[in-house]
């Protein structure tokens, strides 16, 4: 963990466009097996409203990663994990495990969604921004276009679902003991 | 399995075969007594020894006071030409160094009037335990005699006194003198010898029964029940050990700790029984063939984590040295009371096998065949031993190298489907080996599939279940489920150390051996129905004998066998070991 | 235990690692993030899967073994460290990771954790604390606050709690950290750390149980990386820990105790011949 805030990204430089590019397939795979992994938490608990939408951004994330390889070229062999510049706790596109509850409602899990592809636009454009080399910063210009259309497209989805209501996660039965 | 069996069949300890002699051998039985360092012991074991190489039988058992160090202590050897099994009825010759805190043998000591008593304390009155009987009495002054020659100890005059009354050849007591002592220097060994020859020339004034010439040459060990039972696991392959100490078992890891380490072993002293039987669980789940040493109170803390070994099909072996209890009870006496703990002592329907020695010499065999039962099943296997074969040194038969091939089914190339507990003909699945690529599964005690997945559905657990007791129940175990002697139309059922007392009993009631027969469990649990009643053919007495107070013995006879309601019962706790004379009271009461 | 596997070479994933066996803890719970870590950890020091071994007890953490890869012990409650212990001892050649709660590992397996630190087996013990039994519904353990109401304990224990890493010092660890379950890539390289680190590794992860202690999902927001550098001084480091406020993270100490690893090679039977002491 590198700061107390997490999500830091006044420090994220890329010197060669491959660790860029390592970075940018890293968080958008790693995002679309957590969207994956909270799919099947949420499938796991009943929840398959939400289920269901974590799955579909897990397949948006997936394709991502895919075309950051097509047209890239970027390497889907993982660096060490060291050699990643996180800013944060983890890649910055995941949504932590932490944030769940198997009440979760569309509306709290696009929240968080939105949330996650606003760390993804801001560490890009941090990248855009303070990488010393012009290419380096076109490329990750780019990236932090399309992850504000990723922005733009979560934040239409939540047009679509009412707020939850003070008691969303009210239970009427007790845990269950294993 | 049949090939392993039939390779075993071929080469039954010749000391298991010799016990069958029908008439009783006649024998001398000598104690020991001193307190504060006196040497009782040392001179008792040197005693032994010389029997032995001498071509004696014998036994030697001891007792003691409560003291660490420095309290009375009491040896009891009894030699004959023929195995020895228990110590006699009577003492034929009791030499006293001192008399102090004597009074707390009593009941151990069975004197007569034909027992010699010779007194090394003149002067010091004699207890009541020791004058009631009226014996014979006789003195030796070992003050004088130490005082007039320089170095010479008080328990050497002793021994060579005993070994002189009885008629053992001197030279086999000196021999031993010689290896002990000429570490210690010239004088030291002249200073012995010299003790052995006062003791010697003193004996000439006393007239006891002489040992009988011995019967042939044949090759002896001097060995103690825990010793081969440690020995015995390790011709069976056991490598790898965890345990905490505890009386009556600490002398299996004593004798293994550094034996193992010759041969690449290993022996951990463990922070308590829970550790210990988890450590070899670990062990065994690597690969190695394990085991662990306790008694009562340590089996009773180890029982949850043998219930994971079942559920988890992890092989291992667990001696039991049973000891008076419950709780801390009596540690240094022996009981069989711990049967039920052994059999029915684990959570849930959780088969395993228990089994039991019928001698000290069959702790070995015992022992062996446990891991090998342990390692075919992959099953735990609890070993009954006791405190009464454990730390009593008898002069055996050399015990036949038994061909046991310990055999664990392993699965050395996985297949893609690997199923760690897949549902086998025989119930015995090949176990994958951490570092087996293409095997990786979680050994688990929560109930689960054949893949080893945690399962609560019904039909897993009714197929594992059906999995891990078939594959005990229906393993062939040949003819080592029990020891059977004689054909007579009376069988006497019992087990573990029993055994000796009622075997020597038999022979004193039946000389010709045509009236009784001999049951003597070696496999315990689980439960040979079929074969108990093919044993018994043609049987119309029927009597259990066991150590212990609440009849465990004969209530597991009763619940998994179809026992004729004829048939009897002597059962009684310990600490009092088993007398011949007492077994044969019964057995001529029970056929009369 | 030493790397066979360069960590550039990358042959290995955090994915490799995992089993298709889906975890049944409650969503939010720190636990899933400290599976991730393993694996990643496990990538990291690119051991193939079969040569590591991952050993619990009983719990909601404990479960771990059956979401990885490697090969697995799911135990009796509060025994993983013995019987990682007698696994490592008869195969040194093995990767054990010996992982679990806080109840498992300071209440039952209390006394296994004092000799486990003591004993110094090259293992590392990943505890997972939430500072509350979860499977059995929500009782206090040893960790939890004394004030911590519960249907068991009415009004909370009164009980002062029990300090692992102050505990691990005193009984002889060779490493002590502290992490936070919600920082997986300050997990990850930790575990990476403790795995190299040869003798018995402690890694106290603060993993929030969102069921029974949902107010533990703040601790995302109180833990903070310790603002001094480890040490490998053991009284320095159990001042240290003594007085923090229970949330700084990272590797705290770093000893040079000698491994407890006896030699173990066994031979076959054949080379297994006592009979000579037992002659008279």
């Amino acid at each position: 963990m590198n700061t107390a805030s997490p999500y830091d990204h006044s420090s994220v430089v890329f010197a060669d466009r491959e660790t860029l590019l390592a970075h940018a397939y890293a968080i958008e795979l790693e995002a679309a097996e957590r969207y994956q992994a909270l799919a099947e938490q949420m499938y796991s608990c009943g929840n398959d409203e939400v289920a269901d939408l974590f799955a579909k951004l897990a397949e948006i994330e997936g394709k991502h990663a895919a075309e950051l390889s097509l047209e890239h070229g970027a390497a889907s062999t993982p660096m060490a994990a060291a050699d990643y510049m996180w800013s944060g706790l983890e890649s910055p596109e995941a949504i932590p495990f932490g944030d769940m509850h198997y009440l979760l409602q569309p509306y709290q899990a696009l929240t968080l969604a939105l949330a996650a592809e606003r760390r993804a636009h801001a560490f890009y454009e941090a990248a855009a921004a303070q990488s010393p080399n012009a290419d380096i910063r076109t490329l990750a210009a780019e990236f932090a276009s399309e992850e504000a259309d990723h922005v733009f497209l979560v934040l239409d989805w939540l047009q679509r679902y009412p707020e939850p209501e003070p008691d969303w996660d009210e239970d009427m039965d007790p845990p269950e003991s294993l | 399995m049949t090939q392993v069996e039939t390779q075993s069949r071929a080469s039954v300890p010749a000391a298991i075969t010799a016990t069958m002699a029908a008439a009783e051998t006649p024998s001398i039985a000598i104690a020991m007594l001193g307190s504060g360092g006196s040497g009782v012991m040392t001179a008792a074991e040197i005693l032994l020894r010389a029997a032995a190489r001498a071509g004696y039988f014998g036994l030697m058992t001891k007792t003691f006071g409560p003291q660490i160090r420095g309290g009375e202590a009491a040896a009891f050897v009894t030699l004959s030409t023929r195995p020895v099994e228990t110590q006699a009825d009577q003492i034929d010759l009791l030499f006293a160094i001192d008399w102090k805190n004597a009074e707390r043998f009593a009941g151990e000591l069975q004197l007569g009037p034909d027992t010699l008593v010779i007194s090394g304390d003149v002067g010091a009155a004699l207890p009541d335990i020791v004058t009631g009987p009226r014996p014979r009495l006789g003195e030796v002054n070992l003050k004088t005699l130490t005082r007039s020659h320089k170095g010479v100890r008080p328990n050497m005059v002793a021994l060579g006194t005993v070994g002189g009354a009885i008629g053992l050849p001197r030279h086999a007591i000196a021999e031993l003198i010689a290896e002990r002592l000429g570490k210690k220097g010239e004088a030291a060994m002249t200073q012995g010898l010299t003790a052995v020859d006062l003791g010697y020339d003193e004996a000439a004034n006393f007239a006891v029964a002489k040992l009988a010439p011995p019967l042939g040459d044949s090759a002896r060990w001097i060995i103690s029940g825990n010793q081969a039972a440690g020995y015995g696991a390790i011709r069976g392959g056991v490598r790898f050990a965890a345990a905490y100490p505890i009386t009556p078992a600490t002398e299996i890891l004593e004798w293994l700790a550094p034996r193992l380490q010759k041969i690449g072993g290993l022996l951990v002293q463990a922070e308590d029984e829970l550790a210990s039987i988890n450590m070899i669980i670990g062990g065994s789940f690597g690969g190695a063939a394990v085991l662990t040493a306790t008694s009562g109170p340590g089996l009773a803390l180890m029982s949850e984590s043998i219930g994971l070994a079942v559920a988890a099909e992890i092989p291992l072996l667990v001696i039991n040295v049973m000891r008076g209890g419950p709780s801390t009870g009596i540690p240094t006496k022996s009981e069989q009371s711990d049967l039920n703990i052994a059999v029915y002592g684990l959570h849930g329907d959780a088969p395993h096998v228990v089994t039991a020695p019928n001698s000290i010499s069959d702790c070995l065999f015992t022992a062996q065949w446990s891991t090998h039962l342990a390692e075919a099943m992959q099953v735990p296997a609890i070993m009954l031993s006791d405190q009464s074969f454990g730390q009593a040194l008898g002069i055996v038969e050399k015990p036949a190298a038994l061909a046991f091939a310990t055999h664990r089914a392993v699965a050395e190339a996985p297949a893609q489907d690997y199923q760690r507990y897949a549902v086998t003909a025989s119930g015995v699945s090949p176990m994958a080996l951490p570092g087996t690529p293409g095997g990786q599964y979680t050994a688990d005690g929560l109930e689960h599939s054949e893949s080893g997945t945690p399962s609560s559905a019904v039909n897993d657990h009714n197929r594992q279940l059906e999995k891990r007791l078939r594959k005990v129940v229906e393993f062939d175990y040949g003819d080592h489920w029990a020891q059977i002697e004689g054909d007579g139309p009376a069988a006497i059922i019992t087990w573990g150390s029993a055994t000796g007392p009622v075997r020597q009993a038999m022979r004193r009631v039946d000389p010709d051996g045509t009236r009784l027969r001999l049951i003597s469990l070696r496999l315990i649990s689980p439960a040979q129905p079929a074969r108990l009643a093919q044993a018994l053919t043609g049987c119309g007495q029927i009597l259990v004998v066991e150590q212990s107070q609440m009849a465990q013995f004969f209530g597991h006879l009763k619940a998994q066998f179809d026992l004729p309601p004829m048939a009897g019962l002597y059962a009684r706790p310990g600490p009092q070991p088993f007398r011949v004379a007492e077994i044969a009271a019964k057995l001529e009461e029970w056929l009369s | 235990m030493t790397p066979t596997t360069p960590d550039t070479a990358c042959a290995l994933t955090a994915r490799d690692y995992k089993s298709d066996l889906k975890p049944v803890w409650c969503p939010g719970c720190g636990d899933f993030s400290i599976l991730m870590s393993i694996t990643m950890a496990m990538a990291q020091i690119g051991r193939p899967p079969e040569e590591v071994a991952v050993i619990s007890g009983i719990g909601c953490s404990s479960r771990v073994p059956a979401y990885t890869n490697c090969y697995g012990f799911h135990g009796v409650h509060g025994r993983a460290l013995p019987l990682a212990t007698g696994l490592k001892l008869s195969r040194p050649d093995l990767l054990v990771l010996a992982a679990g709660g806080d109840g498992d590992g300071y209440s039952i397996g209390g006394n296994h954790f004092l000799h486990a630190c003591r004993r110094n087996v090259d293992l590392t013990y990943i505890v997972m604390d939430n500072q509350v039994y979860g499977m059995t519904k929500g009782q206090p353990s040893p960790t939890t606050p004394p004030e911590w109401d519960s249907a068991l304990v009415p009004g909370g224990t009164g009980l002062r709690p029990f300090h692992p890493l102050v505990i691990a010092l005193a009984a002889g660890a060779n490493f002590v950290a502290r992490s936070f379950s919600g920082d997986a890539n300050g997990t990850a390289q930790i575990i990476v750390d403790a795995i190299r680190h040869p003798g018995f590794s402690l890694i106290e992860i603060l993993s929030p149980c969102v069921t029974f202690r949902p107010e533990e999902r703040d601790w995302a927001k109180q833990v903070h990386p310790a603002a001094v550098a480890e040490t490998g001084d053991r009284a320095q480091a159990a001042r240290r820990v003594l007085t923090d406020d229970g949330f700084n993270t990272g590797i705290l100490y770093r000893g040079d105790r000698e491994p407890y690893q006896p030699a173990f090679h066994p031979v076959e039977v054949e080379g297994a011949d006592f009979d000579a002491d037992f002659l008279p």
